[in-house]
């Protein structure tokens, strides 16, 4: 525990950080931890925790080299928890308003296109079987 | 959906997949990650305006792409769902997708 807050001044930004990033590389691919972020978000916290406890044990009997130290780990923490958060709670609901080509929609559109190999894929290939279209952002 | 997938194919069901990224994205981005079922290149966004799907500026650097949607099509090619998200991370489940069939 001692050492743990010692240096939390690394330690904390390093939890947030690592809970911020594995949210996009890993978790995105585990749709209930995509959906409502257990893993990550209780992660970055504990790194805001963990600054912000460091900081406060840390500042008395401390010289101005190792406050500052302190303070600089806090704030990169919650820095970084506030990212996740903006990006959870905000950026991912910028959405524009189901467009009436959608709600009007009745019969399927027809399309051709390429898949990975270069073949045409078309959905009238598909006649006579139900099919289910996912329309996703991409990889980015 | 992959992870299912031998559900959706045990009921006859066909899945597509459907995005801006072109045949090489998908081929170094995507089928790494074990996709098994069709995902097609829109780098155009035919489709994806076909179905008035596009999300203008949808992009991080500012292109657009497709917003995400699960569109149900029945046998005779007319569409039986729409199912859209107002939280692009908040996509429908595999397991919720069977019980619609």
């Amino acid at each position: 525990m001692k050492f743990l807050l010692r240096h939390s001044y690394w330690l904390a930004p390093a939890i947030a950080f690592v809970g911020f990033i594995s949210y996009f590389t890993v978790f995105v691919w585990f749709p209930p931890l995509r959906d409502v972020p257990w893993v990550n978000v209780p992660m970055v916290l504990l790194g805001v925790l963990l600054g912000v406890v460091g900081l406060l044990g840390g500042w008395k009997g401390s010289g101005w080299r190792r406050r500052s130290l302190y303070l600089g780990g806090a704030l990169a923490s919650v820095l970084i928890a506030g990212l996740l958060c903006l990006y959870i709670y905000s950026i991912s609901y910028q959405m524009p308003p189901i467009s009436s080509v959608t709600e009007n929609l009745e019969k399927a559109p027809e399309f051709s296109l390429s898949d990975a190999d270069g073949k045409m894929v078309s959905l009238s290939d598909y006649r006579g079987k139900k099919v289910i279209i996912s329309f996703y952002r991409g990889f980015w | 959906m992959q992870t299912e997938i031998d559900k959706f194919e045990e009921r006859g069901v066909a899945l597509i997949g459907i995005s801006t990224s072109t045949v090489g994205e998908i081929k170094d981005k995507m089928l790494p990650k074990g996709f098994t079922f069709p995902l097609l290149a829109d780098p155009e966004l035919e489709a994806i305006d076909a179905y008035g799907l596009r999300h203008v500026a949808g992009y991080p650097t500012g292109g657009d792409i497709a917003r995400p949607a699960v569109i149900i099509v029945d046998e005779e090619g007319f569409i039986r769902e729409k199912i859209l998200t107002e939280n692009w991370r908040v996509r429908p489940t595999a397991e919720g997708l069977l019980s619609r069939l």
